[in-house]
C-alpha cells in the first residue's frame, strides 16, 4: 500500500511527495500498444545503459521504497526471499517465484508463522556465503527507526513483537539492542531455515518479503546511514567503485554468482551503467533521437508530457503503453455535515463524470475510468460497473440529494491536489457536480502539503471530499483495501491515518479480518475485491475515478525489455540484453 | 585601503550571518514538515519522531543554527546522536571545520557535495564570462564605432534577440540538435580540467554559449552605450587633434572610460554565476551549485539550502567588494578612503 508520489506525476514536475512510495504493482492486461522490447536472440555481452532524471534516495535494501528501486535492486544486486519472476509481454501477470529461498516459503498456524530456507550457494561479493543470520540481521534493521528512514515498515507492523503504549516496538534496532531478544523470539533461525512469527495472521506474508526491506545484510558491513549507498552485492552485478547520487554508477559482473542458483536473472549484459544525473526532458530527446551510445539505453522514468506527441512516431517498436500502479479516487469525508449522509455520498459517486477526468488528464490513451479501487493489475480487481456510466448521470444523482433531504444546492467544498492537470479535472468534475445540485467549491492545496493536510485532525472540519491516490505494495488487495479502508488501523486522536474519510464499519472490518484469514490465495483476493465493491456500492465511501498509464521508450539495440507490471510497474531489467 | 578592505570584510561576515540566520528562520516558519518526507506509508508518530532524530530537526531551531556555526569553526560529527557514537562510532561521519553541515537527503557532508559541484560552476561561469565579455564589450565597441550604420543595427538587433530569448529555450535548443541529433559536440557532462582539458571545454561550450548569448545582449547595449558618451567627449577630440593614433584613442582614452560601469555589472554578474546557474545546469544535468540548491529545496534539505545560501551570498557580496576596490585602479578619479 502506498501513496502517489509526485515524482511520478509528470504534471507537477514537483519533485518529491511526502510520500516515498513508489513502488508497488500496476499495469493492466488491457495496456495498448507495447512491444515488449525488440525480438530477437538475446545474447549475452555489451553495455546497458540506464538513462534516469529520478536520483535515488537510497540502495540500502531496508530503506528502499521506490518501486524503480526494489525492482533494480532486486534484479542486480539484492536477492529476496522471493520474487516475482519476469514475464513475457507487458502487462502479462507475474507469478511469485522463489528467490534466495528455496521455495516461496511454508505457512502454518492459520498464517501466522511463515518459514523459508536460504538456498546453498548463494554468496556475497566477497565470497562468503548469505546465510540465515544475515536475512534475519537484515529485517532487524527496520526497527532502528532513528536510523533506517524511509523504507516500509511491514517488518514493524506484522512481526509478533510487543509494542510500547505509544505503539513503537519494543524492540529498539540492533544498534540500541534493546529488545533483542524479543525480536530473536519472532525471528529465528535454525541452520539455513528462517522463521518469521507473526503477530497476526498474513496468508501473503511470502508476497511482502518480496520487498528488499526483508532482504539480507551482512552484520560487519552496516554503517548505519553511511550504507545508504554502498552498495555490496549477492547478485549478479556489483558496484565497481562507488554510487555517487546525482550522477549515478557503473555495475560490473560479480564473480560469486552462481547462476545456478537463479532461475530469474539472465544477467545478459558485461556492464550496465546509470546515469541518474540528467533530465527526464533531455533524456527522452536523447531516447527518441535514438544515436550512438542511446541505442543502448533503457529508462525507468515516465515520458514527460513534453514527449508524449513524439513517442508514437520517433520510438515505434521501441515504446510501452501500461497502465500505472495507483488508482486516483475521492473520498467523502464522513465527518461532513453533508457526506454523513449516506444518500448524499451516493449523490456525489452518481455525478461523478469520469470522462472529463479522461479528457483533462490527457485522454483515453493515457487515462482510463474505473469504479474499483484496486488496480486492474491486481487478481482481486472487481471491475465493479460505473453506477451511471463514465459521464455519470445528474437526474439520478439530484434524486438521491432529494431522497438525503437536502435542498440544492448544497454547497461542498473538495480538496486536491494543486496541479495544471488536476485544476482542469477538477473544473470538469464541479460542472458535473453543479449540475446535479450540487455547489462546489474547489481548493487545490500543493503538493508538498497535501497529505500531510488531509491526515492532520482538523481537515475533517474544513473539506467534505478529498482527491487521493494509491497503489498496492505487492500484488494482493491486501495492501489496498485494510490500509486505506479499516478504521482500527487507520483512525486514533492523531487524525485519520490513511482512511481520509473516517469511514469506519465494524460489518466492513470484521470482513477484512475474514479476508486476511482466507488461506486460499485466489479466494482472498476475490474477497478483496467484493470489499472494494461494498465500500464503493455500499458504503459510498471511496469514489473511485481513473486508472492512469505510464509510457516508456529504450533504445533500439535493447532487446527484452518488458514492462513487469505485477512487480513494480518498471522495465525488468532480468531478461534485458543489448545488440553488440 | 588596507582599513577600507577590512571594513568591508566585518560587514560581510555580519551580513552572511544575518543571511544564514534568516534562512533558518524561513525554513523553521514553513508549513512543510520535512520528516514527512522520508517517512513512507503508514507512518505512525512514533516513526515520524524517529525519522526526525535521524533528520537532526528534533531539536529547538536556536539550537540547530549554534551547531551550525559551531560546524564551522570547530567541526562536526553527524549524527548528533550520542548512544549511536557510545556502540558504532564507525557510523558517525567526521565533518572537520569549516564544515557546513550533513545532508540527510544526500548522506554525506555538504562539503563534499559542495567540493564536487563548485567546480562545475566555476568552470562554467568563467567559461561564459569569458566569451560573453569578449562579444559583448567587442560588439559593443563596433556597434558604437559604427553609430547608425548597418553593423551597429545589426549587433543591436541581434543583441535585442539574444536578451529576449529565455535561456531555457536557448539551452534546449543547443541541446537538441547539436548535441543529441547532429552529434557535432559531446552531450554535456562534465570532465575535470585537469583531466582531460580539450573534453573539458568540448563538453561545456554549449551551456558557455547558452550563458554568453543571454548575457552578452546587455553588455553589447551598455558598452556601446558608454562608449558614444565616451567618444563624444571633449578630452577624446582633444586626444585626436594631439595626434593619438585612432585605435589608442579608441583603446586607451574611450574604452577605458566607459570600463567602469562595465565591470561593475560583470563583476555582480559573475558572482552571481559563480553560485549556480540554475536553469543552464539543469538543462544539461551539470550538476553545479545551481543543480544542487533546487535539488536541496525540493527535497526539503535544510542543511545544503543553509550552506548554499551562505557560499552564494558571500560570491555576491564579495564580488561587489571586489568592484569596490577594482574602481580604484580603473578610474584614477576614485580613490578609496581608509
Amino acid at each position: 500500500m502506498k501513496r502517489t508520489k509526485v515524482v511520478a506525476s509528470v504534471a507537477t514536475g514537483l519533485a518529491l511527495a511526502l510520500a516515498v512510495s513508489a513502488c508497488g504493482t500496476g499495469g493492466t492486461p488491457s495496456a495498448t500498444g507495447t512491444t515488449g522490447g525488440n525480438a530477437g536472440t538475446p545474447t549475452a555481452g555489451g553495455t546497458l545503459s540506464i538513462l534516469s532524471g529520478t536520483a535515488t534516495e537510497h540502495w540500502d535494501p531496508q530503506r528502499v521504497y521506490v518501486g524503480v528501486n526494489i525492482e533494480s535492486g532486486n534484479r542486480l544486486f539484492t536477492r529476496t526471499l522471493t520474487t516475482f519472476g519476469p514475464v513475457a509481454k507487458d502487462g502479462d501477470q507475474a507469478t511469485l517465484v522463489a528467490d534466495a529461498a528455496t521455495d516461496v516459503g511454508t505457512a502454518s498456524d492459520g498464517g501466522k508463522t511463515w518459514k523459508f530456507t536460504i538456498k546453498d550457494g548463494i554468496k556475497w561479493e566477497d565470497g562468503k556465503t548469505v546465510t540465515c543470520e544475515d536475512f534475519a540481521y537484515g529485517v532487524s534493521r527496520t526497527f532502528a527507526v532513528d536510523v533506517i528512514t524511509g523504507g516500509p515498515n511491514y517488518a514493524i507492523a506484522f512481526l509478533d513483537i510487543p509494542k510500547n503504549s505509544d505503539g513503537s516496538s519494543k524492540f529498539a534496532g540492533p544498534y540500541k539492542k534493546t529488545g533483542q531478544d524479543l525480536f530473536d523470539k519472532a525471528v529465528t533461525c535454525s541452520g539455513s531455515e528462517l522463521t518469521f512469527k507473526l503477530s497476526q495472521p498474513v496468508n501473503d506474508f511470502n508476497m511482502a518479503v518480496t520487498m528488499t526491506a526483508f532482504a539480507a545484510f551482512r552484520k560487519d558491513k552496516d554503517q548505519g546511514d553511511k550504507s545508504n549507498f554502498a552498495i555490496f552485492s549477492n547478485g549478479p552485478y556489483k558496484i565497481d567503485g562507488n554510487w555517487t547520487t546525482n550522477k549515478g554508477g557503473t555495475f560490473v559482473r560479480n564473480d560469486q554468482w552462481d547462476p545456478a542458483t537463479d532461475t530469474i536473472r539472465k544477467a545478459y549484459p558485461d556492464k550496465i551503467t546509470w546515469d541518474e544525473s540528467l533530465t527526464q526532458e533531455t533524456l527522452y530527446e536523447r531516447l527518441i533521437a535514438n544515436q550512438g551510445a542511446d541505442q543502448n539505453a533503457i529508462t525507468f522514468d515516465q515520458a514527460p508530457v513534453t514527449a508524449l506527441a513524439n513517442v508514437a512516431g520517433g520510438a515505434e517498436g521501441r515504446n510501452s503503453i501500461v497502465a500505472s500502479p495507483y488508482t486516483r479516487y475521492l473520498v467523502p469525508n464522513f465527518k461532513s455535515k453533508v457526506f454523513s449522509n449516506d444518500k448524499a455520498r451516493e449523490a456525489l459517486a452518481l455525478a461523478a463524470d469520469r470522462s472529463a477526468y479522461v479528457t483533462a488528464a490527457g485522454g483515453a490513451q493515457v487515462v482510463q475510468a474505473t469504479n474499483s479501487l484496486i488496480n486492474p493489475a491486481l487478481q482481486a480487481f472487481p471491475n465493479t460497473p460505473m453506477l451511471a456510466g463514465d459521464k455519470g448521470d445528474p437526474t439520478k444523482a439530484k434524486e438521491a440529494l432529494q431522497a438525503a433531504g437536502l435542498t440544492a444546492p448544497v454547497k461542498i467544498t473538495v480538496a486536491y491536489r494543486k496541479n495544471d492537470t488536476l485544476d482542469k479535472v477538477f473544473s470538469g468534475l464541479k460542472t458535473a457536480w453543479d449540475a446535479a445540485g450540487f455547489d462546489t467549491t474547489l481548493v487545490g492545496i500543493p503538493a508538498e502539503q497535501y497529505y500531510s493536510t488531509l491526515q492532520s485532525p482538523d481537515a475533517a472540519n474544513k473539506y467534505d471530499a478529498y482527491w487521493a491516490g494509491w497503489g498496492a505494495d505487492w500484488p494482493s488487495g491486501s495492501t489496498v483495501i485494510p490500509a486505506l479502508l479499516d478504521s482500527r488501523v487507520n483512525i486514533s486522536a492523531g487524525g485519520p491515518g490513511q482512511d481520509y474519510g473516517y469511514f469506519s464499519s465494524d460489518e466492513f472490518n470484521a470482513g477484512i479480518d475474514k479476508a486476511y484469514a482466507i488461506a486460499d490465495q485466489a479466494e482472498r483476493e476475490k474477497a478483496w475485491g467484493a470489499l472494494d465493491t461494498e465500500a464503493v456500492t455500499k458504503y459510498f465511501a471511496i469514489i473511485p475515478l481513473i486508472n492512469d498509464k505510464y509510457v516508456f521508450v529504450h533504445g533500439s539495440n535493447v532487446q527484452g525489455a518488458v514492462v513487469n507490471t505485477t512487480f513494480t510497474g518498471y522495465y525488468d531489467l532480468a531478461n534485458v540484453s543489448v545488440k553488440h | 585601503m588596507f582599513y577600507y578592505v577590512l571594513r568591508r570584510l566585518a560587514t560581510v561576515v555580519v551580513m552572511l550571518f544575518l543571511i544564514t540566520a534568516t534562512t533558518f528562520a524561513l525554513f523553521f516558519a514553513s508549513p512543510i514538515d520535512p520528516a514527512r518526507y522520508t517517512c513512507g506509508k503508514n507512518c505512525t508518530p512514533i516513526i515520524l519522531e524517529g525519522n526526525r532524530k535521524a533528520l537532526g530537526y528534533d531539536q529547538p531551531a536556536i539550537v540547530q543554527y549554534g551547531k551550525f556555526i559551531q560546524g564551522l569553526f570547530v567541526g562536526r560529527e553527524f549524527p548528533d546522536n550520542a548512544e549511536l557514537r557510545a556502540q558504532y562510532p564507525e557510523q558517525i561521519v567526521e565533518c572537520p571545520a569549516p564544515c557546513l553541515g550533513y545532508s540527510p537527503s544526500q548522506h554525506r557532508t555538504i562539503n563534499e557535495m559542495v567540493s564536487e559541484a563548485w567546480p562545475i560552476s566555476l568552470s562554467i561561469a568563467i567559461g561564459a564570462f569569458i566569451l560573453w565579455m569578449l562579444i559583448g564589450v567587442g560588439g559593443g565597441v563596433v556597434a558604437a564605432l559604427n553609430k547608425g550604420r548597418w553593423q551597429d543595427r545589426g549587433i543591436v538587433g541581434a543583441a535585442l534577440i539574444g536578451f529576449s530569448l529565455p535561456t531555457f529555450f536557448v539551452g534546449l535548443v543547443l541541446l537538441t540538435f547539436p548535441a543529441i541529433k547532429w552529434g557535432w559536440l559531446p552531450i554535456p557532462s562534465y570532465v575535470p580540467f585537469f583531466e582531460d582539458p580539450v573534453n573539458w571545454a568540448l563538453n561545456l561550450v554549449l551551456p558557455w554559449i547558452t550563458l554568453a548569448f543571454f548575457f552578452a545582449a546587455s553588455y553589447v547595449r551598455l558598452t556601446r552605450a558608454y562608449m558614444i558618451e565616451t567618444m563624444s567627449e571633449d578630452y577624446i577630440r582633444t586626444a585626436r587633434a594631439k595626434g593619438v593614433g585612432k585605435w589608442q584613442v579608441i583603446v586607451r582614452h574611450g574604452l577605458r572610460a566607459s570600463l567602469t560601469p562595465i565591470v561593475t555589472a560583470a563583476g555582480l554578474d559573475l558572482g552571481t554565476l559563480l553560485g549556480g546557474a540554475i536553469i543552464t545546469e539543469s538543462v544539461f544535468s551539470m550538476h553545479g551549485l545551481g543543480y544542487l540548491a533546487v535539488h536541496s529545496v525540493t527535497n526539503m534539505d535544510l542543511p545544503t539550502i543553509v550552506a548554499l545560501v551562505l557560499i552564494v551570498s558571500a560570491f555576491i557580496v564579495l564580488a561587489n567588494m571586489v568592484v569596490d576596490i577594482a574602481y580604484g585602479f580603473i578610474d584614477p578619479r576614485v580613490k578609496l578612503a581608509g
